[in-house]
C-alpha cells in the first residue's frame, strides 16, 4: 500500500512540483490550498505524513500545525514545514506549534526527497 | 587612679604625718608645787664642792621637790676641812652660822661629808636647837653615834668592790695585775681595806698592787714600770700621802690621758673622765635617796630612830672607753648604763627623723605622683588638641575640597574656575596665598594666570620658570617640570627658596607646596600654595591636595575642549544663519520650504518603514518564483520527465545555476538589510560544531573534487559543543569556503581547522589560492566590494558575503581577520565565544 501524504500548499506551482516529485517516487499524494481544507482532509484521509506550508491565507500554517496536533485524528502524524521563512526563529516557532521537521524552500529537488523520507514513520504493517 | 582621688589622698596622708610629728617629739610639763617652803640648810665641805657634790646635791634638790610637790628653799654654807685645826676659825664659823640662822626657822640642816657631819654632830644642838640633821657622806668612824642621835638621819654610803672586781676579770680576763689606787684619807683607806679583801677573796688577779695617796706623777711613774696585762682600781681620794687634800677627779683629770691601762672607778663621777666603769656608787641615786630620806624627815615626826637609805650602786659604763678597749656592749652585765655614747643625730631622733623621712618620702612619692598625672593630663590634653586639631584641619581640607568640587562643576570658564579655586583655598582652606602659574612654553616662564590672598603683593616681583637654573628649581619649577608635587616644608631653611626666601618671609610665608597641573600633552602649570605654618602640608593633605589639582585640570582639560566646542558649534551656527540667508533671499518663501522640509522628512521616515516589510515581501514574492524556476529545472535535469539531450542538460543547468545565484542574491540583500536595521536576532542554541564543520566540508568535497582541489578538515579533539546561531555560524563558513574555492586555482589546497582557546573557537579557512592585493586587504568587508572591481566577471557571487560575515561574527560577539599574501593564499581567522553573545 502506497504511503500517503497530505500537502498544504497555496501555491499551485509548488503544489504540482512537490505533487509530480512526490508521486513519480511512489506516494499517493492528497492536496489541500488552505489551512481549513488541510486539517478537514487530514482528518478525513489520515496520511502518513503533512507537509505544510507556513504562508497561508485565511489561516497561516502555525495555527494549522497547532489545530492538527489538538485534534486526536490527527496528533501522530508527523508535520513537516516548508517555508521560505529563512530567519532565526521561524524553525523554532514551527516546532513549538507541533511541527516535527523544517524543509526551507525553495526545494531542491536532489535532496527533497531525502528530507521527506526522514521524518516518515518507519515502515510496518503496509506491504513494503 | 584618678586625680581628685589621687589629691585627696595626698591630702589626707599629708595631715597624719603632720600630726604625728607634732605629736611625738612632746613633753609633758609638771606644774611645779605651790605650798610653804620647806627650808633647808646643806652644809659641805670644802674642797669638796666638786662634780660629785653638784650632781648629788641637783639630784637631792630636784627629787624632793618632785616628793614634796612643792618648792624647797636649800641654803648653802660650806667648811674648810681644815676647820677642827684652827679652834678660832671654828669659833668664828659657828659664831657666823648662828648669826645667819638665828631668825631663820629651818627645817632641816644636811651635813655633807665627813667634816661637815662631824661640825653637826659636836654642835649641832648648839647651832639648829631641835632641827633634824641628816647625815650625808658622814666619816665611817662617826656612824656609831649617828646612829645613836634621836631624830637624825643618815644615807649610807655603800659600794660593791667584789662586783666591780668581777667585772675586771670578766671584761678583762687576761689581766695579771691589779694596781688599786686610793687616797691616803682615813676614808679612803677603808675603801683600799674593802679592795684588799675583796682580791683576797676572789684570788684573782695574780698580783695586785696597792698605791694609797700617790700623786698623779707618781701614780704615772707606777703605771709606765709594768710589763704586764694590768688594770686599775680607782678607788676614792681625798688626801694624798703628804695629808694634801686631792680628789678623785684631780687625778682622773690629770692621768686620763696619759695611762692605756683600764681604769675601774668606785664613784660614778669619775665615769667620763678615762674610767672604763664598774659598780660604781652614783651620785645621782645618792642625791635621789637623800632626797627620800629628807622627805621622810620632813613628813613624819622626827622622834625616834634613824632614817637610813641605802645608795644604789649601778653598773655604769663610758662608752667611748668601752669601744678604745674593744668591749662590745652585750659583754656587759644586764641593766648596765652606758654613758657617753656618741649617739648619731640619726639614733637620737630615731623615730622622729624616720617619721620625718617617711613624710617627706610620702609627699615626693604624691608629689611625684601628681606631677606624673598631671603631666600625663596635660599629655592627653595636648593629644585631644592635636587631635581636635587634626580633625579641624581634614575638615577645613575636606570643606576646601567640597567648595573646590562645586567650583570646578560650576565654574563657566577656565580664568574663573582657576580663581576660584584659589579664592576657596585662601578663605576657606586658611592658607595664606594660592595661585596658579602655567608654563610658557617658549620662555619656560611660569605666568601666574590667577591668585588669591596676594593683591599683587608678592606674585608682582617674584621670577619662577620651569628652566634647569636658580628660579626652576623652587617647589614650582620642580613641580612643572617633573610632573610631580613639590612642597618646600621650612622655607626659612630651604636651599632650593633663595631666590624668593626673603619676600616670602617677609609676607609670613613658613612652608609652601606646588601642584602640577597635567593635561594630555603634558604638565602646563602648577597650582601653588602658602601656608604660614612651617611644614604645614603632611603626607594626607598632600594626597588631598593633588587629588584636588588632578581634578583641576580635569575640569580645565573638559573647559577647553567644551570651549572648542562652543566655536566649532558657534562657527557652524553662524554658518547656518548664513545659508538660512540665504535660502531666504532666494526663495523669499520660508513657509513653503519648511512645508515641503517637513513633507520631505516624514517621506523619508515612512520610505524607511516601508523598507523593511518591503525587503521580507521581497524575498518572499522573490523566492516563490524561484522555487518552481529550481524546482522544474531539478526535475527535468534528473530525468524525472524523460530523457533530455546533451543540449537541453547543458542549458537548463544554466537556468539553474543562474537561478542559485539570484536566490543567493537575494538572500544576501535581505540579510544585509536585516542587519543595518538590526532586526536580525540570532538565536542561541546549544550545537555541535564538529559536527557543522564536518556536515559542511562534506557538502563542498563534491564542488571541491569537481575543481580538483584538495580540501582538508582539522579539528582540535577539544572542540565540541558551543551555543550560539547555527545557521548563521555556518551561513559565515559557508561564504568563507565558499570563497576559498572560488579564489584557488586547479591543484591548489584549501583546509579548515578549529581550535579551541578556553572561552572561544578559532577557525581558520586557508587556502593557496591568488590571494588580496595589500591595499585590497582594508575594504574586502565592504558592500559589493568584488563587485565594484569587477572580480565578479571571473569569479561570481554577490559580493556580499564577506560583509555578512564580518556583521554576524561581529553580532555573535567574535571576530574575523584575514591575512593574505598575493599570488600567495588567503587564510580568513574567525573566532567565536563558545557561550555565543547574548542575543
Amino acid at each position: 500500500m502506497k504511503k500517503k501524504i497530505l500537502v498544504i500548499e497555496d501555491n499551485e506551482q509548488n503544489l504540482y512540483l512537490i505533487r509530480y516529485i512526490l508521486e513519480k517516487n511512489g506516494y499517493e499524494v492528497a492536496a489541500a490550498t488552505d489551512g481549513m481544507a488541510g486539517i478537514e482532509t487530514a482528518a478525513a484521509v489520515r496520511p502518513d505524513l503533512i507537509l505544510l506550508d507556513i504562508q497561508l491565507p485565511v489561516m497561516d500554517g502555525y495555527t494549522v500545525a497547532r489545530r492538527l496536533r489538538e485534534d486526536p485524528r490527527t496528533a501522530p502524524i508527523p508535520i513537516v514545514a516548508v517555508t521560505s521563512y529563512a530567519m532565526a526563529g521561524d524553525r523554532e516557532k514551527a516546532l513549538a506549534s507541533g511541527c516535527t521537521g523544517y524543509i526551507e524552500k525553495p526545494i531542491d529537488p536532489e535532496t527533497f526527497l531525502a528530507q521527506v523520507e526522514a521524518h516518515l514513520p518507519p515502515v510496518g504493517g503496509g506491504d513494503a | 587612679m584618678k586625680a581628685p582621688v589621687r589629691l585627696l589622698l595626698f591630702c589626707a596622708l599629708w595631715a597624719f604625718g603632720v600630726c604625728l610629728y607634732a605629736v611625738a617629739p612632746g613633753r609633758s610639763h609638771a606644774a611645779p608645787g605651790v605650798g610653804r617652803q620647806a627650808q633647808i640648810l646643806v652644809i659641805t665641805a670644802q674642797p669638796f664642792v666638786t662634780q660629785w657634790f653638784t650632781t648629788l646635791n641637783n639630784a637631792f634638790v630636784e627629787h624632793l621637790q618632785e616628793l614634796t610637790n612643792r618648792s624647797v628653799r636649800v641654803s648653802y654654807e660650806y667648811v674648810d676641812t681644815r676647820i677642827y685645826a684652827d679652834p678660832e676659825y671654828l669659833r668664828l664659823f659657828k659664831d657666823l652660822l648662828i648669826r645667819k640662822y638665828r631668825n631663820l626657822p629651818l627645817d632641816l640642816v644636811v651635813g655633807v661629808m665627813p667634816t661637815s657631819s662631824a661640825l653637826l654632830l659636836d654642835h649641832g644642838e648648839t647651832l639648829f636647837p631641835a632641827v633634824p640633821v641628816l647625815h650625808l657622806l658622814p666619816g665611817r668612824d662617826r656612824l656609831a653615834e649617828i646612829a645613836s642621835r634621836p631624830g637624825a638621819g643618815l644615807v649610807e654610803s655603800t659600794s660593791d668592790l667584789p662586783g666591780t672586781l668581777e667585772r675586771i676579770r670578766s671584761l678583762f680576763p687576761e689581766t695579771r695585775r691589779l694596781y688599786v689606787v686610793s687616797g691616803a684619807g682615813k676614808d679612803d683607806e677603808v675603801y683600799l681595806e674593802q679592795a684588799r679583801a675583796a682580791v683576797e677573796k676572789a684570788a684573782w688577779p695574780a698580783e695586785a698592787v696597792y698605791l694609797k695617796g700617790l700623786t698623779p706623777d707618781e701614780l704615772l711613774a707606777e703605771f709606765a714600770k709594768t710589763d704586764k696585762k694590768a688594770a686599775v682600781l680607782m678607788l676614792t681620794y681625798l688626801r694624798d700621802r703628804r695629808g694634801d687634800p686631792l680628789t678623785t677627779v684631780q687625778v682622773m683629770k690629770a692621768i686620763a690621758s696619759e695611762v692605756n691601762l683600764p681604769i675601774f672607778g668606785f664613784y660614778d663621777t669619775v665615769l667620763g673622765l678615762g674610767i672604763v666603769g664598774g659598780r660604781l656608787t652614783s651620785a645621782e641615786a645618792y642625791g635621789q635617796a637623800a632626797a627620800q630620806a629628807a622627805f621622810n624627815m620632813l613628813a613624819g615626826a622626827p622622834g625616834r630612830g634613824t632614817v637610813r637609805v641605802e645608795a644604789q650602786i649601778r653598773d655604769m659604763y663610758d662608752w667611748r672607753v668601752l669601744r678604745r678597749f674593744g668591749i662590745p656592749a652585750d659583754r656587759l652585765p644586764e641593766g648596765s648604763v652606758i654613758r657617753y655614747r656618741q649617739i648619731s643625730l640619726w639614733e637620737r631622733y630615731k623615730v622622729e627623723l624616720t617619721l620625718v623621712a617617711l613624710v617627706i618620702a610620702l609627699q615626693a612619692f604624691l608629689i611625684t605622683a601628681l606631677v606624673i598625672a598631671l603631666k600625663r593630663r596635660r599629655a592627653a590634653l595636648e593629644a585631644l588638641e592635636a587631635k581636635e586639631r587634626e580633625l579641624r584641619r581634614a575638615n577645613r581640607a575636606l570643606t576646601t575640597i567640597g567648595r573646590c568640587n562645586q567650583a570646578i562643576v560650576k565654574a563657566p570658564t577656565e580664568g574663573e574656575l582657576l580663581r576660584e579655586i584659589c579664592e576657596i583655598l585662601v578663605n576657606t582652606g586658611g592658607y595664606r596665598l594660592a595661585w596658579v602659574g602655567y608654563k610658557d612654553e617658549e620662555t619656560s616662564l611660569i605666568r601666574p594666570v590667577a591668585a588669591a590672598g596676594d593683591d599683587g603683593v608678592y606674585l608682582e616681583g617674584i621670577r619662577v620658570t620651569s628652566g634647569d637654573d636658580e628660579h626652576g628649581r623652587g617647589p614650582t619649577g620642580t613641580a612643572v617640570s617633573t610632573g610631580r608635587p613639590c612642597a618646600a616644608r621650612r622655607i626659612p631653611t630651604d636651599p632650593t627658596y633663595a631666590p624668593w626666601r626673603e619676600r616670602a618671609l617677609a609676607m609670613g610665608f613658613a612652608s609652601s607646596i606646588a601642584l602640577p597641573l597635567s593635561g594630555p600633552a603634558g604638565t602646563y602649570g602648577a597650582l601653588n600654595i602658602y601656608s604660614s605654618e612651617p611644614d604645614a602640608f603632611d603626607e594626607g593633605e598632600i594626597d588631598l591636595l593633588t587629588e584636588l589639582a588632578g581634578d583641576l585640570a580635569f575640569a580645565v582639560e573638559a573647559l577647553r575642549i567644551r570651549d572648542a566646542h562652543r566655536r566649532v558649534e558657534e562657527e557652524l551656527r553662524r554658518y547656518r544663519e548664513d545659508l538660512e540667508e540665504l535660502v531666504r533671499q532666494r526663495t523669499r518663501e520660508p513657509d513653503r520650504v519648511n512645508r515641503e522640509l517637513t513633507v520631505a522628512k516624514e517621506r523619508a521616515e515612512a520610505a524607511d518603514r516601508m523598507k523593511s516589510a518591503f525587503l521580507a515581501t521581497m524575498s518572499h514574492e522573490l523566492r516563490t518564483p524561484l522555487n518552481s524556476i529550481i524546482g522544474f529545472t531539478g526535475i527535468l535535469l534528473q530525468g524525472l520527465v524523460g530523457p533530455l539531450n546533451e543540449e537541453q542538460t547543458k542549458q537548463l543547468g544554466m537556468v539553474k545555476s543562474s537561478a542559485a545565484h539570484l536566490l543567493a542574491l537575494i538572500s544576501d540583500v535581505l540579510d544585509i538589510s536585516k542587519i543595518e536595521a538590526g532586526q536580525l536576532t540570532l538565536a542561541r542554541e546549544p550545537f555541535e560544531l564538529r559536527a557543522s564543520l564536518e556536515k559542511l566540508v562534506q557538502t563542498f568535497r563534491p564542488q571541491a573534487q569537481a575543481k580538483g582541489i584538495e580540501l582538508r578538515l582539522d579539528v582540535a579533539a577539544e572542540v565540541g559543543a558551543m551555543a550560539g546561531d547555527r545557521r548563521r555560524v555556518e551561513q559565515v563558513l559557508i561564504n568563507l569556503l565558499g570563497n576559498a574555492l572560488k579564489f584557488t586555482e586547479r591543484g591548489g589546497h584549501v583546509t579548515v581547522t578549529c581550535r579551541a582557546a578556553p572561552d572561544r573557537y578559532v577557525l581558520a579557512v586557508a587556502d593557496d589560492g591568488i590571494g588580496i592585493r595589500d591595499e585590497d586587504l582594508a575594504k574586502i568587508f565592504q558592500p559589493f566590494y568584488q563587485v565594484e572591481t569587477g572580480v565578479s566577471r571571473r569569479y561570481e557571487g554577490t559580493g556580499l558575503g564577506l560583509t555578512i560575515c564580518k556583521r554576524l561574527v561581529d553580532l555573535m560577539g567574535g571576530a574575523i581577520e584575514v591575512e593574505s599574501v598575493w599570488q600567495g593564499g588567503t587564510t580568513f581567522r574567525v573566532a567565536l565565544p563558545k557561550e555565543g553573545s547574548a542575543p
